[in-house]
């Protein structure tokens, strides 16, 4: 049972009630809103996801996320009503203007991901796969990873996720987090002249971002959200205006510094964290890439070249 | 300017800010250190302080010949100087001392 086999008025009343049990990758999430431009939003951008299966004799419904989108207890809900987003009844944000609470909701399930999960090393950064080989994406705001990503899923790779890289602790498989891809200001229209068909949120103006539109994440990705990848390349995007599309190769110690400045709790898990990006590292190539065209950077990833003969980490062991 | 000053400056640091070590000082590497190498460069992972490091070819030499044995200013310098195929010249002692004093600093040797 997914997302789309509820009628538009029983999202309404599970969002409303006892909540919306929705799994997404590993996770699943219970959300509450009686904001109907939320619920909206989530029959849009979520109509493919499963919906979570009751467990035991007493068919309970576990959620590892109970999230909440309300109106704060003020007097501006009377004048400019605003939104706020609470994980187990806590507020963790500001209220944003009512406009932004889908945004907010997306924003606060990142949050909830990055600030929780720590059975995997978790790096801000988009992947997408191919025939089982997963590129990482990882880059500051700005860059150009989520549109170079939207690209790249409408172009045949597969989503593992937008905005958070899992790299389970345990085995370094790359798992799956496909949910909608966020886009900012100009990269919207650009996405949505590259794929005509792909299924566009409302425009939200005025965020800390600019203007934010999600683009819903292909069913195909979504119905392989259990089936785990291994990366083979770590790319760090940048876009620039007119440049010539051109792929630098990288060390893998400079690469390692990156990404782990990029990741949110490399130094939460210590040595398994550096562990992990070390054995990650050690089993891709890596590059910088600047682009300004889209079809010239899918051929130039369409050509990447396998990891096969790559350099192994030095094995000299694990203490100096 | 002093002559060091002067010296100092072709390799691209100041000497007013390199403490000079004793060359009789005895060195001895951190516990614990995790590291990974690829090429020429090293990521050394300190559990102790939590910290990361990207470590050029010289300081892991140092560091590998402290692994090996804790040992002094004088004999670390020879040990480089070999392995760089120089001569243990002013400079090359300063660009040491520099070396010894950041991983001192970055608490990736100490002095015993």
């Amino acid at each position: 049972m997914n997302v789309s086999t509820l009628t538009p008025a029983e999202l309404e009343c599970q969002l409303k009630g006892s909540g919306l049990f929705l799994q997404t990758g590993p996770f699943v999430t219970c959300i509450k809103t009686a904001f109907p431009s939320v619920a909206k939003g989530i029959s849009q951008l979520y109509a493919d996801y499963p919906l979570a299966k009751k467990n035991g004799a007493d068919q309970s419904l576990f959620a590892d996320f109970h999230v909440r989108l309300t109106s704060p207890n003020n007097l501006r809900r009377w004048f400019k009503p605003q939104v706020v987003f609470l994980v187990d009844d806590i507020p963790i944000f500001k209220p944003l203007p009512l406009a932004q609470a889908l945004p907010m909701l997306e924003w606060g399930l990142n949050w909830c991901v990055s600030s929780h999960a720590n059975d995997y090393l978790i790096i801000h950064a988009a992947v997408v796969e191919k025939a089982g080989h997963a590129i990482i994406l990882p880059a500051p705001p700005g860059s150009g990873k989520s549109t170079l990503c939207a690209a790249l899923i409408n172009h045949g790779w597969r989503l593992l996720s937008d905005e958070l890289a899992l790299v389970r602790v345990s085995d370094g498989k790359m798992i799956p987090l496909p949910r909608p891809v966020s886009l900012k200001n100009q990269s919207i229209a650009v996405i949505q002249h590259y794929a005509p068909a792909a299924v566009f949120s409302r425009p939200v103006q005025d965020t800390l971002k600019g203007t934010i539109a999600h683009m819903k994440a292909p069913a195909a990705s979504v119905n392989l959200a259990t089936k785990t990848a291994s990366a083979a390349w770590v790319i760090f995007p940048k876009y620039q205006t007119h440049s010539i599309t051109c792929l630098d190769p990288l060390p893998q110690s400079r690469a390692f510094m990156r990404m782990a400045d990029n990741a949110f709790n490399y130094s939460l898990l210590g040595v398994r964290g550096f562990e992990t990006l070390s054995a990650l590292i050690g089993n891709c190539l890596c590059y910088d890439f600047t682009y300004s065209n889209l079809d010239e950077a899918m051929t130039a990833f369409a050509a990447l070249p396998l990891p096969a003969d790559k350099m192994q980490p030095h094995a000299c062991g694990y203490e100096l | 300017m002093t002559p060091a000053q002067q010296s100092s400056q072709s390799w691209g640091f100041s000497a007013s800010f390199t403490p000079l070590l004793d060359a009789n000082s005895i060195w001895r590497i951190a516990d614990s250190l995790h590291w990974h190498s690829w090429g020429d460069e090293y990521i050394v992972y300190h559990p102790l302080s939590g910290d990361t490091h990207l470590l050029g070819k010289a300081a892991v030499h140092l560091l590998l010949a402290l692994q090996q044995t804790t040992t002094d200013t004088l004999s670390l310098s020879k040990s480089l100087a070999s392995m760089m195929g120089v001569r243990t010249s002013s400079e090359f002692m300063l660009e040491m001392n520099k070396i010894l004093a950041d991983l001192n600093k970055l608490a990736l040797i100490e002095r015993r």
